[in-house]
């Protein structure tokens, strides 16, 4: 863990606070390893990890298009929606925070427009000037109209409606190909629009429906890209990592990279790596569950959408309510009414009964700490946060025994993705048959229990970061502690039921 | 590397990978399928929800809300036939019994490939022998096996009388086709027309006719063509119109049979009960039909057992419905 710069002056007092905060248990991955500070920088980097995303991408939605109707043999539903998503919640994003954004399809072409380049960085004369179809911004020369996002809109609320919105729906996409590959090509099409009208990654950062749970659940995440000295920063003339330069793109996320403490709205680019001239930004390994500030409702809100979600898809898909199934997937059934009783219920529990009852919690430990010092909001969003590691863990517990169960699936469409009859691998007949199904129920268990530990850890923290006195602390936190102790008997109850 | 040339190569690379995406998956299909291609190549893919084995294309998009039509297809004698088997849902099984095809099990996903060269002449009915939904009675198709050349019938050798022949002969203009419109909401008040509708969404016209008029041919089956069942009311020994009226009576104000025995309603009410029970049995329990000619193969159609799809109730209705069809003939 080397974090001192060469030859600098030693920090002080509140400053080495702060730096002792930034480089705890931090492990500077480019120190450690100098070969990868080349790869990183490279300008063929990014494209070399998106392009083979790309390629697969678009082979999945011609078989979405022209293989089989039949869900668990087209691999766009095989892959995407088991495959992608277990990788995406149970490596990618625990280990590599959000890498997926950096080797996402989704924006590539939008992207491609708006910079007018692939592998290489434009620049501009002037800030700000118009010039024909193009405009300069920081060093950088965009196409489109690079208007601003609008500020009501810069949070992730519409992220949140939409994610609830596309999962409502979820049983029609889960096993009609079409439909994935509607719902896939309209994001890329959406994404190339608002590439066009908006500056940069707006659509990245306000509007696709996964990246709020990315942003979310990355704060936990192992890996963080972060400036390593903030003297070298101050002193900086360029801020290219924001302005961008000759060699590279200003942060495409509109992130000021050298000022950034968090994940949850870091792509994982590596483009400030290349822009910073003085070898300032890196990538760093840390401890699990790093991050732990939600800044707003709209991430709150977030963490009690996809805890509901999780929880319904785990009622849903790993319970034994056929009717539920029935209900959730009325096209087919044609039980609308259920359905109608299914969206309500789901709806009012991710809006409006998780939150409540957090909210509850706490009050009632503010109440009964005797706290006047913390405002509600403070600690409702500080112990909103426990949900973020308790949320995750589920959701891995969930997304295992969905590849445990359907791994036969992924083994025939590895040879077989249009569901034509191929069998390019020798694996096309695989039959089906779940993996560990007797096991895996303790995997679950364990999986609960681990986001159990780092939810109350997590909360206990901010607690005390909120109380001063561990009494206090103990009390603000003890009802919301409860209550995720309730919630996680009841999943462990679910799974092994 | 100079930038344009990067970004010219990148460009290339772009837009190669995606051409060889859309199109390399089509390459390779065509060249995979190139040996299970003969002169006569004939693609059927099961589909359950619509009960056909059809010929039409079945790929994801357009599949919702299409309806497929059922495979008619035709060939020559003499000549090599592929036939490719698909499932579009759930699994099927494909069964062409006079020309010795299957049953063969056909998964989604799974091609199951066929090879035969048809040596007679005539139309031949392929099934479904696998319940595979709602529709799975539906699921029959007929393939023509035509002369050389002129694509002419010639005189087949079959052991069926030609009047089958010319019965087979208009089933191909009339295939039944699963009807899921019609659903029985709410539900009839009298008995024999809840006797109808179960009779018409259990599909149990699809092998005993409309109006069980029976008829359709069960290849090698001792009871072949399928047994009509306007005639109900001869088997189960009402021959006089009070008598079925008074059945009638009993099955509308849901009067127990058994009872009745103690004061029978009419003469040979006895011998109707007994019946009743063995149809009350065959629609609950099933049969399977038998062979004709032992060494032969198995007959495709069966009385399915349908004692967990319908109540005790129920059979009695059907079993109401199927006495309102008898006619008495005219003095
Ligand atoms: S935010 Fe969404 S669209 Fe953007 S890179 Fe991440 S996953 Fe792709
Ligand atoms: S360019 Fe480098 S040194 Fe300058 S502000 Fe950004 S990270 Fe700091
Ligand atoms: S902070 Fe750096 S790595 Fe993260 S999105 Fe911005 S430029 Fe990319």
């Amino acid at each position: 863990m080397s974090q001192q710069s060469c030859a600098k002056p030693e920090p002080s007092g509140m400053k080495q606070q702060v730096l002792d905060s930034k480089t705890k248990g931090r492990i500077d991955l480019l120190r450690r390893f100098p070969a990868l500070g080349p790869v990183l920088k490279h300008r063929w980097f990014q494209f070399a990890l998106i392009f083979p995303n790309l390629v697969l991408f678009a082979l999945f939605l011609v078989a979405g298009i022209y293989g089989t109707p039949v869900g668990n043999r087209n691999i766009i539903i095989v892959f995407v929606w088991i495959v992608w998503w277990f990788l995406l919640i149970a490596l990618m994003v625990p280990f590599a925070s959000r890498i997926w954004c950096a080797m996402c399809p989704f924006p590539f072409i939008g992207e491609w427009a708006q910079r007018g380049a692939l592998v290489s960085a434009k620049v501009g004369k002037a800030v700000g000037r118009w010039s024909g179809l193009s405009r300069v911004i920081g060093k950088n020369r965009y196409f489109g109209f690079n208007i601003r996002w609008p500020k009501a809109l810069s949070n992730i609320w519409m992220q949140n409606i939409g994610f609830l919105g596309l999962c409502t729906f979820s049983a029609l996409f889960l096993t009609r190909p079409i439909i994935s590959t509607w719902v896939l090509g309209s994001l890329v099409v959406l994404a190339t629009v608002l590439h066009v009208i908006f500056r940069q990654r707006a659509f990245c950062n306000y509007v696709c429906p996964v990246s709020g749970f990315l942003s979310l659940y990355s704060m936990t995440s192992k890996l963080e890209v972060r400036s390593r000295d903030s003297d070298v920063c101050l002193k900086c003339k360029t801020k290219s990592c924001l302005a961008g330069s000759e060699t590279g793109w200003g942060c495409p996320w509109s992130m000021y990279p050298s000022k950034m403490d968090r994940n949850n709205y870091c792509g994982v680019c590596t483009e400030c790596i290349t822009t910073c001239p003085h070898d300032n930004m890196t990538i760093n390994l840390r401890p699990f569950g790093s991050d732990t500030k939600m800044k707003g409702y709209d991430e709150a809100w977030k963490a009690f959408i996809m805890l509901t979600l999780v929880a319904t898809y785990s009622v849903l898909y790993l319970g034994p309510w056929g009717f539920l199934r029935d209900w959730a997937n009325a096209p087919e059934s044609n039980e609308w009414g259920g359905f109608g009783v299914y969206v309500s219920f789901m709806w009012t529990t991710a809006l409006l009964f998780v939150p409540g009852v957090f909210a509850l919690a706490a009050w009632a430990g503010g109440k009964w700490a005797k706290s006047e010092t913390v405002s509600f909001k403070k600690q409702f969003l500080a112990f909103a946060y426990t949900l973020v590691p308790f949320g995750l863990l589920i959701w891995i517990a969930f997304s295992t025994v969905l590849v445990f169960t359907n791994w036969s699936y992924i083994a025939n469409v590895v040879s077989d993705p249009f569901g034509w009859g191929w069998d390019l691998f020798g694996t096309g007949s695989v039959e089906w048959r779940p993996f560990m199904s007797e096991y895996v129920v303790f995997l679950q268990m364990v999986l609960v229990a681990v986001g159990l530990y780092f939810a109350l850890k997590s909360g206990w923290k901010a607690a005390l970061g909120l109380h001063e006195q561990p009494k206090v602390a103990l009390r603000a936190f003890l009802p919301t502690g409860f209550l995720l102790s309730a919630l996680a008997i009841l999943f462990i109850v679910l799974y092994a039921g | 590397m100079k930038t344009t040339t990067s970004e010219i190569i990148a460009s290339v690379l772009v837009v190669g990978g995606l051409a060889a995406a859309i199109f390399l998956p089509f390459v390779y299909e065509k060249y995979r399928l190139a040996p299970n291609t003969a002169e006569q190549t004939i693609v059927l893919t099961g589909i359950a929800t619509n009960g056909v084995w059809t010929d039409e294309d079945v790929t994801a998009v357009g599949y919702e809300g299409h309806v497929y039509s059922a495979a008619k297809p035709r060939v020559e004698v003499g000549k090599p036939v592929v036939l490719r088997l698909r499932s579009a849902d759930v699994v099927h099984s494909f069964y062409l019994p006079e020309l010795g095809l299957g049953p063969a099990e056909v998964y989604p996903g799974h091609e199951v490939v066929l090879r035969f060269i048809p040596k007679i002449t005539g139309v031949f009915e392929f099934y479904c022998t696998t319940l595979c939904g709602n529709c799975h009675y539906f699921m029959r198709g007929l393939l023509e096996v035509v002369g050389p050349g002129s694509g002419e019938k010639v005189p087949s050798y079959l052991d069926v009388a030609s009047s089958q022949e010319e019965t087979l002969a208009q089933d191909t203009k009339a295939l039944p086709v699963c009807d899921h419109d019609h659903e029985f909401s709410p539900l009839p008040d009298r008995v024999v027309e809840r006797g109808a509708a179960l009779f018409s969404s259990l599909s149990c016209y699809t092998c005993h006719g409309v109006d069980g008029v029976g008829g359709i041919k069960n290849f090698n089956a001792t009871t072949n063509p399928v047994p009509s069942l306007d005639i109900a009311a001869e088997r189960l020994i009402l021959f006089e119109p009070e008598e079925i009226a008074t059945v009638m009576n009993m099955f509308e104000e849901g009067k127990s049979f058994e009872a009745a025995l103690k004061k029978p309603p009419f003469e040979a009410y006895g011998e109707f009960h007994e019946q009743l029970e063995l149809y009350r049995k065959t629609i609950r329990e099933g049969i399977t039909a038998q062979k004709k000619d032992p060494n032969g193969v198995a007959p495709p159609l069966n009385m399915p057992v349908w004692r967990d799809h319908v109540t005790d109730e129920q059979v009695d209705e059907i079993i109401a419905y199927l006495l309102s069809l008898y006619k008495f003939e005219e003095d």
